[in-house]
């Protein structure tokens, strides 16, 4: 009995899109990959920011490979994220895309998104799709 | 040296990675930090001299572009600060700025290969294989001889963080006075930047190259004068390459007809 809860139980797994994700919760981690942020091109200075922060709000780290890490805790947990922007961290989120639960970001499916075609001016997204958003906040 | 410090750097190095000389953050890596931002934000100030380098700036963008914030949690922060003002909350110009990054976003989840590629065809006179694949030692070593390029350049590479006017002047410098492909000088300024957005970036970058725009973006001393801050060296002898006329630099960097 004990085991099936455990099996059930989840964790979030915290990238360096969704920091706030971690606020006030305890099944929060983060994965110090450093081969991953050396890949993507981060000086050292942007990997320093972000590994203080992420200390600095009491997130769980775990150091090495990500998938390695998310396989290992995935045998015990569900682990559930949001899905990225950046195209690095979306190849990685598929390279563990098995074992992971993925859930859009919060300002995705509450604002306003991108409905043209093709690129339009800011001012197109903004009136067309912005405006009218922010007129039924306030 | 801080020993967690040291450890995040012997494992950088164990791992390939170069570090910094030296670098020095003015926007400090905490939660407390963001909510201080957060809390001292004045919208109106932030309306009037945001253009300015020394205007009322949030300098949340680190903590936005990693996601401790979002642009929903912002708007409903600022609106419970003040529900009277709900309002001039919604139509503040700092809430039209936070949309340029949805902006960003949205296109970069629709159109992903327009994040390395040309939008729209260059309007420089020039074509994309007339711009260099390398970035020249002298923007990396901050050593072009234009003070004010020199002294932006410096503070990326200290501090991570330049206001969005100096973005714009250094991505301007970087393509259309040395002429470099604008991906490259994107995929440097990301590596430097603690707020390093690709879709902010690089639109960004394409906006001021003109793949992304109507025109592209230049500046002069006149226009740095106007906003970097006085103590800046800002003196035509120092900084000749951006001391003329907007006509002049289109006519001295573009090849265009009836400018």
């Amino acid at each position: 009995m004990c085991q099936d809860t455990e099996i059930m139980s989840k964790a979030i797994w915290i990238h360096d899109e969704c920091l706030h994700l971690a606020l006030g919760i305890e099944e929060a981690f983060f994965v110090d990959d450093v081969e991953f942020f050396l890949a993507r091109g981060w000086s050292f200075k942007r990997y320093v920011f972000l590994l203080s922060l992420v200390n600095d709000l009491s997130i769980e780290i775990f150091e090495g490979k990500t998938k390695s890490v998310i396989d290992s805790l995935s045998k015990s947990r569900k682990i559930m994220t949001y899905e990225a922007m950046d195209p690095c961290l979306i190849r990685l989120q598929k390279e563990v895309s098995s074992e992971l639960e993925l859930q859009k970001p919060e300002s995705w499916s509450w604002g306003p998104d991108y409905s043209f075609s093709e690129p339009k001016p800011f001012m197109k997204y903004y009136y067309k799709i912005v405006k009218p958003w922010l007129s039924k906040q306030s | 040296m801080d020993e967690k410090l040291q450890k995040l750097r012997d494992k950088w190095e164990a791992a390939g990675g170069k570090i910094e000389v030296h670098f020095d953050f003015e926007i400090s890596p905490t939660r407390s930090e963001a909510q201080q931002r957060l809390e001292n934000l004045n919208l109106e100030e932030y309306g009037k001299t945001r253009n300015h380098i020394e205007g009322a700036v949030s300098k949340l963008s680190p903590f936005l572009r990693m996601g401790l914030y979002t642009t929903n949690s912002v708007i409903k922060d600022l609106r419970s600060n003040d529900s009277s003002k709900s309002d001039d909350v919604i139509n503040s110009k700092f809430v039209q700025e936070l949309f340029w990054r949805e902006y960003f976003h949205s296109i970069a989840r629709k159109f992903p290969n327009l994040l390395w590629e040309d939008v729209q065809e260059i309007k420089t006179g020039w074509k994309s294989s007339d711009y260099q694949e390398n970035l020249p030692s002298e923007i990396s070593q901050a050593s072009t001889g234009t003070a004010v390029i020199d002294r932006i350049i410096r503070d990326l590479l200290r501090t991570g963080w330049i206001h969005n006017r100096c973005r714009l002047y250094l991505a301007s410098y970087v393509v259309h006075f040395k002429r470099v492909k604008w991906q490259t000088g994107a995929r440097w300024m990301l590596s430097h930047l603690i707020d390093g957005d690709v879709a902010s970036n690089n639109f960004s970058w394409q906006w001021v190259t003109s793949t992304f725009s109507k025109k592209p973006y230049i500046f002069n001393l006149e226009s740095a004068q106007k906003f970097l801050p006085k103590d800046w060296d800002l003196t035509p002898e120092s900084n000749h390459t951006i001391d003329c006329s907007y006509s002049d630099l289109n006519e001295r960097l573009f090849r265009l007809k009836g400018i």
